[in-house]
């Protein structure tokens, strides 16, 4: 029994238990034997007294099976709990390290769960509670504008929603157009947001309504009735959700619509943008525009269509035959493109060709995520390393105990986990909170309160997996190298300089990718304000747009002019106004072209873009935009009803025209061959007016006192030595005061107007900046960690050198030199990086490179500032070893 | 056999196995060995029956089975109790000496006592 026992063997079950019947056999024959039984008498009282040896031994052997079945899967409940304990442990045993780690993953994986909310938003969830989201098609018209390049349009005339709505190939088809109106009057008035739909809307999205009904066919015509559709956001706030809202009135200046039903929580149509009201599109088209000369009108493309293409018949088939109608309704018209074609585009703009350039800036952040995720987990696998090579002597033990590599290998990946998980729980809190600040930032016109979907709760746990696991990666399989277990066995200083090249190469790659989003940060923050400070011609800031909205009916269109004129001039004597002017045409908004005529030219140049674009001001304009005179003269009190009409033309115009030549003097006719001729007084700058950022239009400026086309204004410009908003009520009140068929007067800053312009640019600035810093923060604590644990580690060293005479200065210089060549690898690695990404940054990026010397340049001396402090509290350690105490230590 | 007995025979035959292997570790051939030698060849069981009690009382945990040798140098597996083992023992001795005395005094009764 002393003998060496070995642990009953799993397996095998067969081998042993015959060998213990065949024991059983031979000592019971042997003892017969031995009372004096022959061989084979023995051998039968055996069997005997056994009983049915196969009954039994398959009886046993069923038994031992079962057992070792059970046995197997209780070793491996109890290695996996052994192996959790001790991860667990672990975990509690530094709770400062736990939390730092914790941290770390909850910043970097709540980055990503917050970039991924909005880009799912965005790009992959289809609005809500529209049925069979993927067979809704955005009807897009594909064509050129003017002689420029062929771009995706959704706006069409209301004939052309006429053809679509013949297409065969097509079940449902539906129009819509966006229209904000006002509610009440004069200061009190309220704007709101209307979608005017027709009946055919409703049954295409297959949205229910929650209360009462939408409309119908019946009631979506000229003459129709005057309904609405209340949306649940306003039926909330408006009217607290109070059932008996059905059959109240509200009118927004054209007698009273009812109210017919209320839409689901969330719905917003075919956008995100929110919306109070729906009302039927002819009814309220007819009121609304004054009249029904739309319905004919192919010049005027203003509404979009949708449609769900007929069962059985492939997009392309129908495509090709909503094309068919387009261009035979268009027939006529000969300056339309010949080659339009129609596209029935996925109901997800960010799908379509059109897609909007905050989905590219947002594809771009959501990479940006992951890279501060990235950083985390390095840092986090730094922290685990220095830990492992603390605790070497309880590993050691351990491995002395006979607990296996694997074992120790699934510790610290399970460590990893639980971190992880821990991290993922923080950061879905943070996501929370960042995912409504990003939706204030990025998104604010779109409805969507930036809760976090179950999609985005699993992209968490995944993360958080995911994170846990790469980050225990290298402990991992740095344990799982025999050499550093030899090492660890032996609790000397040789591992740590192993490990030590890894972490300096962890914390290397950290430095690297914090350049790179530095950098990018870098360049966001220039573009924005190179368009802050760009020239586009006009100088967009502190001006105001202010326009009046009469009662329905009793101003006729002849009478506005009067109206600006006495506005313009008591607004003009206004304190803290600059200047203001009359303007037909709103820049970034609309634009006309009149037929020109210019004795001894064939023909009129134009631009890509189109045009050339007029509008009808007054004497101030140039002075209101900031827009200089490069030759001859603005407009001044020389121009008047009487004397000769005269132009103002843009420079590339004017060259475009006459190159090389003089304007001054020459004549143009607008409008018609046989109009007079209208003399050049002016030359000015080109200016932005379509958008900030757009190639040069041809345009000329004309007066309305001079009246070479009838067209009224559509309300002033205003502006204001400073800031615009104190003065711009004050300005209103003024315009309302004029005439009391005024309603209320509308007034937005230009600046306004050009916000979602500067999103995409403001959002790459704050949001590329915010990740930089973390990932920055995340490394320099990094870096930090590694100096200060190698302080620690060459303890003896440094007393030796001390102790040899080496001076204070010396041993400083260790330290901030090691901190030096880590970061400045670092910061080498990262601009090659940040250098080869470039050309794809590039597109979104104004007045700046992508490989902008002066950014790249700042980051790298930044991340040297950062690393010399990070190196400071170790070299100061390092400096205050007494080699006494070191040198006696262990 | 019908199952009642077999049933009231597999748990004395689990005491009796326990209790065979109270005075320390025995291979199976010793555990039958002392059972017949002890009741003088009284309890007419199947020796296999006893082996497959150890097996079951084994996977129950209340024995625990090692390989070692015999004196002959053969390998033998050796059952031994377990702590539970041993509890077990106790608890179904107790019970037995109990049930035991109920019948006697049911063999022993006299008339009066109703």
């Amino acid at each position: 029994m002393e003998n060496v026992r070995r642990w009953f063997r799993l397996g095998d079950v067969e081998r042993d238990v015959d060998e213990e019947l065949a024991l059983y056999f031979d000592e019971t024959v042997r003892e017969l034997e031995a009372s004096g039984l022959s061989s084979a008498a023995a051998r039968e009282e055996a069997e005997r007294r056994f009983g049915d040896a196969r009954v039994y031994r398959r009886e046993l052997l069923a038994i031992d099976r079962r057992s070792e079945r059970r046995q197997r899967w209780v070793a491996r409940w109890e290695a996996v709990r052994d192996t959790a304990r001790h991860a667990v442990r672990s975990v509690v045993r530094a709770p400062a390290l736990a939390v730092g780690i914790v941290l770390a993953f909850a910043l970097g994986i709540g980055a990503n769960a917050t970039m991924y909310a909005t880009v799912e938003r965005l790009l992959l969830r289809p609005p809500p509670h529209i049925e069979d989201a993927g067979g809704v098609r955005r009807l897009l018209v594909h064509r050129a504008m003017g002689l420029g390049e062929r771009i995706h349009t959704s706006s069409i005339a209301f004939p052309d929603y006429l053809d679509f709505a013949r297409t065969q190939g097509f079940a449902q088809v539906a129009a819509q157009y966006p229209s904000d109106l006002m509610l009440g009057s004069g200061e009190s008035a309220e704007e709101v947001r209307g979608l005017f739909v027709t009946a055919s809307w409703w049954p295409l999205l297959g949205v229910q309504p929650v209360l009462g009904r939408f409309f119908t066919a019946a009631e979506d015509r000229f003459g129709g009735a005057r309904v609405a559709v209340l949306s649940h956001r306003r039926w909330l706030g408006e009217y607290g959700g109070a059932p008996d809202v059905l059959g109240r009135t509200i009118d927004f200046g054209h007698g009273p619509y009812t109210i017919i039903g209320v839409t689901p929580k969330g719905f917003t149509g075919i956008d995100l943008r929110p919306v109070d009201f729906f009302a039927p599109f002819m009814t309220a088209g007819e009121q609304l525009q004054g009249g029904t000369e739309w319905a004919e009108e192919r010049n005027w493309h203003w509404l979009r269509a949708i449609a769900r293409v007929a069962p059985g018949v492939s997009v392309e088939a129908a495509e090709a035959e909503a094309t068919r109608h387009h261009r035979a309704g268009r027939a006529s018209d000969t300056h339309y493109d010949r080659d339009v074609e129609v596209v029935a585009a996925p109901l997800l703009d960010a799908q379509g060709p059109n897609a909007p350039s905050e989905v590219a800036v947002a594809r771009w952040l959501l990479g940006v995520a992951t890279v501060v995720l990235l950083i985390a987990c390095l840092n986090v696998a730094n922290l685990l390393l220095a830990r492992m090579i603390r605790q070497r002597r309880e590993i050691a033990i351990r491995l002395a105990l006979g607990v296996s590599r694997a074992r120790l290998v699934a510790q610290i990946v399970v460590e990893g986990l639980i971190l992880g998980v821990l991290g993922g729980a923080a950061a879905l809190l943070l996501a929370l909170w960042g995912g409504t600040y990003v939706q204030r930032m990025l998104l604010p016109d779109v409805d969507w309160d930036g809760s976090l979907s179950g999609t985005v709760v699993l992209v968490v746990l995944g993360l958080s997996l995911l994170a846990g696991v790469l980050s225990a990666l290298v402990p991992a399989v740095q344990a799982s190298r025999p050499r550093v277990l030899d090492g660890l066995r032996a609790s000397g200083g040789g591992i740590t300089r192993s490990t030590a090249r890894v972490r300096a190469t962890l914390s290397m790659v950290q430095a690297a990718l914090s350049v790179v989003l530095l950098i990018g940060a870098g360049l966001f923050v220039r573009s924005l304000d190179s368009i802050r400070s760009g020239d586009f011609g006009i100088d967009p800031w502190n001006v105001a747009y202010v326009r009046p909205v009469f009662h329905v009916g009793t101003v006729e269109p002849a009478e506005r002019l009067e109206y600006n004129r006495r506005a313009l001039e008591r607004v003009s004597r206004l304190d803290g106004v600059e200047a203001a002017t009359m303007i037909a045409g709103v820049p970034f908004w609309t634009a006309y072209a009149y037929e020109l005529t210019v004795p001894g030219l064939d023909s009129i140049p134009r631009t890509t873009r189109g045009g050339p674009y007029a509008n009808v001001v007054s004497r101030d304009y140039f002075h209101v935009l900031g827009v200089d005179v490069v030759r001859g003269r603005a407009f001044d009190e020389r121009d008047t009803r009487a004397s000769t009409p005269v132009l103002v033309l843009s420079a590339s115009f004017a060259q475009a025209l006459w190159p090389g030549e003089d304007p001054i003097g020459r004549c143009i006719q607008v409008d018609g061959a046989d109009r007079p001729c209208a003399e050049i007084v002016g030359v000015v700058e080109d200016a932005s007016y379509g958008s900030l950022v757009e190639e040069v239009t041809y345009q000329y400026y004309m007066l309305f006192d001079q009246a070479l086309v009838t067209r009224p204004p559509e309300g002033l410009l205003v502006r204001f030595p400073n800031d615009t908003k104190p003065v711009l009520a004050a300005v209103q009140r003024e315009m309302l005061g004029v005439d009391d068929r005024v309603r209320f007067v509308r007034g937005t800053t230009l600046e306004e107007m050009l916000a979602p312009e500067l999103r995409q640019w403001r959002l790459g600035a704050v949001m590329f900046s915010l990740f930089g810093l973390l990932a920055l923060t995340v490394a320099a604590i990094g870096l930090y960690s590694v100096l200060a644990f190698d302080v620690a580690q060459r303890v003896r060293e440094i007393g030796l050198r001390t102790a040899l005479g080496a001076t204070t200065r010396t041993i400083m210089g260790l330290v901030v030199a090691r901190a030096a060549a880590i970061t400045a690898a670092g910061v080498v690695l990262g601009i090659a990086v940040a250098f080869a990404l470039a050309p794809r940054l590039e597109s979104m990026l104004y007045g700046v490179g992508a490989r902008d010397p002066l950014t790249f340049l700042g980051v790298a001396v930044t991340l040297g500032v950062i690393s010399i402090a990070a190196a400071g509290l170790p070299a100061l350690r390092a400096a205050k070893v007494d080699p006494n105490v070191a040198l006696r230590a262990d | 056999m019908g199952r009642q007995t077999l049933s009231l025979l597999q748990g004395t035959l689990d005491l009796v196995v326990l209790k065979a292997l109270m005075f320390g570790p025995r291979h199976g051939y010793e555990v039958a060995r002392w059972v017949r030698t002890t009741t003088d060849g009284e309890l007419t069981v199947d020796d296999g029956a006893l082996y497959t009690a150890l097996h079951r009382l084994q996977k129950r945990g209340w024995l625990k089975a090692e390989w070692g040798s015999t004196e002959q140098n053969r390998r033998a597996k050796y059952y031994a109790l377990t702590p539970a083992g041993r509890r077990q023992l106790a608890a179904e001795a107790t019970s037995w000496e109990r049930y035991a005395q109920a019948i006697f005094k049911v063999l022993n009764a006299s008339a009066e006592a109703a």
